[in-house]
């Protein structure tokens, strides 16, 4: 089921007024209800995946049993290997088996050998990217003893599934959210206040910013060989904001979908494009993902304790991994592998975020060149546009002439977000209309957003990017 | 649940749907006002063949339709007064809406449909485009919502926020009155020549590898226009724009798919791809798919030709009465 469907639309309210009419007393009762639209959310899709998301989640609930029942060093790092075999596994097949096959076959013709194999057909489950690190954040954390093991079933079934942010993330840590499915918690009007606020918002940035970019960035990177180097800078440049709508967009839907069931869900992106460095970018960026991969990756392979040489390694090896998990594709992997670059770059040449607004414009230039790796469909279209950049400038492809109107509103939509997102980072709350002390003014705000919305946005067209990964 | 929590939640969502309400009736009707105040572009094209369109001969289809037909030629040769409605970008769903809705208001003598290679094949874009109805729902609701129904759902509901029905008009609207277009009676005419080099454009024209499935939606359309042409005894005449490059005739089940019920019903029908008169010849086009101005004359003129040949022009029609 998709956020921005009359599924949904529907689907949301019902579950609401059920979860809320359920006294807080009956806490299990209203675990059961979600856990149930969960799986009802998730198999709007396809149903035959409900099997895999319900037996990752009960083979990381009995490991996390099993580590708390036993304190045997060797037992215990068997039952976290099983549970990594185990999910990892299941993400390997689903998502990477192809790409491997793929990867092994063109290494043995680089040798002049042949494999000869077949591709498998094989469906990319819808989110298991997301909900395969949630859950191997449990077991991670109950095996270093920072939480300990939940006994309840359905609150961690729900845990796992929790439909807002099951497909796309935020990719919560179990001991925030799961202590949240305990809780009795008493229906108060800012819960649903609060949601729809960041629930508007969302949309204006999915609707608005990233499917109105999205019409001038498709037609230029479907079409690479078609354009010149100013063409592709410009939809690099709006693929940076569409990229940033549609996955911001999700998760501030996500975040208000949780809020209004009285859960508080992480802040996923704080402004991005205001960074003064690379480093500071990838802490307002995906903040769940980058502090995953710091938490159970780059600090387990030594973080910043080990010689700088190591440290450094470490950090490109995190980033390099990290851009893998977005995709099964050497342009994702390389991707990462420029981030990876740019932070070890950074702190080799000692640059500090210095509150230099050329910094800013540094900054967004080099995210957008590793956009390029990160949007091109393969190595060879995404080489093509960066040799085109650098050799034929050429002139910018404004539009058809049946859709003329495309990139205006994409630059339109893009600078009424810039001002929105320049006044909140540099002047904070002061002269903010959403957050006026008379209720009216906040109202006629919102209505004004959602009038823009309605007016300024692109309906009837396709699903959040990151389903993919 | 907090019985006070509940009111509070219920008053302000009250309140909040009263500002909607109001924010969406005032900014949507200075929306709508600009909107059917427009004199220029694609969409003031649409608004002037629904509402101030009384002709004799009418001109339908995509961007070869609006292209290719000059009016002024027409009410020269045939002696009718004539009105291009073809619109870029649009294809067979819209052109049978646009029949409908124009037919409920005036009643032509002669439609000529301008009929393009794809318009059988699945399209999503062709559902998507629907939208530029948006505006006119409500006045042509009986017509408009089964059409609209066909991929959207509470269509009703939707339309019923006037920022919705205007969507996607702004910039359109400020981009053509900064930079107006040269239209005559719907007609839009290019004066470029097409330079040698330039690529067949995918629009339609281009014959295709693959076979792309047939929409049967769009089957049913094409049979509307035919059924709502004889309901109100409009003479119809099916023409295919001429091509700079030979045409690819032999692949298109989508053609043959329209040509099949031309001729069942015995309708004219003339194909100009592949005309000598046009093809390879660049100083008639301004891209391989559409016809510049010189063409679009010498193709009019063509047509009007044929028609007058069939007994389509004022005099004869006067001379059998």
């Amino acid at each position: 089921m998709l956020f921005n469907s009359i599924e949904f639309a529907l689907f949301l309210p019902t579950v609401l007024l059920l979860y809320w009419v359920i006294p807080s007393r009956s806490n299990n009762f209203r675990n059961v209800l979600l856990l149930g639209a969960s799986y009802l959310f998730y198999g709007w899709w396809d149903w035959r995946f409900l099997g895999l998301i319900a037996f990752s989640s009960f083979v990381d609930f009995i490991i996390g049993q099993r580590l708390s029942l036993t304190s045997n060093t060797r037992s215990r790092k068997l039952f976290l290997t099983i549970s990594v075999v185990v999910n990892l596994g299941l993400l390997g097949f689903f998502k990477y088996f192809n790409f491997f096959l793929e990867s092994l076959k063109d290494a043995f013709t680089l040798f002049g050998k042949e494999l000869n194999s077949e591709h498998l057909a094989i469906v990319l489950p819808v989110g298991i990217s997301f909900y395969t690190f949630q859950t191997l954040s449990y077991t991670i954390d109950v095996y270093k003893r920072k939480i300990v093991a939940e006994n309840d079933i359905i609150k961690f079934f729900t845990f796992v599934s929790f439909f807002p942010q099951l497909v796309a993330g935020p990719i919560e840590r179990a001991s925030h959210l799961l202590p949240q499915f305990q809780a009795g918690k008493t229906f108060s009007y800012q819960f649903i206040s609060e949601g729809f606020k960041q629930i508007v918002w969302g949309f204006f940035l999915k609707l608005v910013i990233a499917d109105r970019a999205a019409i001038y960035v498709d037609s230029v990177y479907n079409n690479v060989y078609q354009h010149e180097g100013l063409t592709f800078i410009f939809a690099t440049v709006l693929f940076a904001f569409q990229i940033y709508g549609d996955f911001a967009g999700y998760s501030l839907i996500a975040i208000g979908t949780a809020k209004m069931f009285g859960f508080d869900l992480m802040t996923n992106f704080s402004r991005p494009y205001l960074s003064f460095s690379v480093k500071e970018f990838w802490t307002r960026w995906h903040i769940s993902l980058s502090t995953w991969f710091r938490d159970y990756l780059y600090i387990p392979l030594g973080g910043n304790r080990v010689p700088r040489p190591r440290m450094l390694l470490n950090l490109f090896v995190t980033f390099v991994i990290s851009g893998l998990w977005h995709g099964a594709n050497w342009t994702f992997v390389i991707w990462g592998a420029l981030n990876g670059a740019y932070l070890v770059l950074e702190i080799l040449l000692g640059i500090k975020a210095s509150r230099n607004p050329f910094r800013i414009l540094l900054t967004f230039g080099l995210i957008n060149f590793s956009w390029i790796f990160f949007r091109a469909a393969n190595l060879q279209e995404a080489g093509h546009i960066v040799s085109t950049i650098f050799t034929h400038p050429g002139s910018l492809f404004f539009s058809s002439e049946s859709d003329v109107t495309a990139p205006i509103y994409a630059i339109l939509s893009i600078g009424l977000l810039l001002l929105i997102e320049l006044k909140r980072e540099f002047l904070g709350n002061r002269f903010s209309i959403t957050n006026h002390r008379n209720q009216w003014v906040r109202m006629a705000a919102f209505a004004c957003i959602i009038f823009l919305i309605l007016y300024l946005g692109v309906f009837d067209k396709g699903q959040f990017i990151y389903f993919q990964f | 649940m907090k019985n006070s929590e509940l009111n509070l939640l219920g008053l302000n969502a009250l309140k909040f749907i009263a500002v909607l309400l109001v924010v969406d009736f005032g900014l949507g009707t200075i929306a709508e006002r600009l909107y059917f105040s427009q004199t220029t572009g694609k969409q003031a094209r649409i608004i002037a063949s629904l509402n101030f369109n009384d002709s004799e001969l009418l001109v339908l289809g995509s961007s070869h339709a609006n292209r290719h037909y000059v009016p002024e030629v027409f009410e020269n040769l045939l002696g009718f007064k004539s009105y291009n409605a073809g619109v870029q970008g649009q294809r067979l769903l819209f052109t049978s809406t646009l029949q409908k809705m124009i037919l409920d208001r005036s009643k032509p003598k002669i439609i000529i449909v301008n009929i393009d290679n794809n318009w059988m094949q699945e399209s999503q874009e062709a559902y998507d485009r629907l939208s530029d109805f948006h505006p006119f729902y409500w006045e042509y609701r009986k017509i408009l919502l089964p059409v609209l129904n066909l991929k959207s759902t509470f269509v009703d509901l939707r339309m019923s926020s006037k920022a919705y029905r205007m969507n996607s008009t702004l910039v359109h609207m400020a981009f053509y009155f900064v930079k107006p277009q040269e239209a005559h009676n719907g007609y839009l005419p290019s004066y470029k020549k097409m330079a040698l080099s330039t690529e067949v454009d995918s629009d339609g024209l281009s014959s295709n590898t693959e076979k792309p499935a047939i929409d049967t939606n769009f089957v049913t359309a094409f049979d509307e226009i035919i059924e709502t042409s004889s309901f109100n005894e409009v003479k119809l005449v099916f023409v295919v724009s001429p091509t700079f490059h030979v045409p690819d005739k032999t692949e298109s089940e989508s053609m043959q798919i329209m040509v099949d019920r031309i001729k069942e019903k015995n309708l004219p029908f003339y194909d100009f791809r592949g005309d000598s008169a046009f093809m390879g010849k660049p100083n008639l086009f301004f891209d391989p798919a559409h016809l510049n101005h010189e063409g679009a004359v010498l193709f009019s003129g063509l047509v009007a030709a044929e028609l007058e040949h069939l007994g389509l022009s004022a005099k004869a029609q006067a001379g059998a009465e």
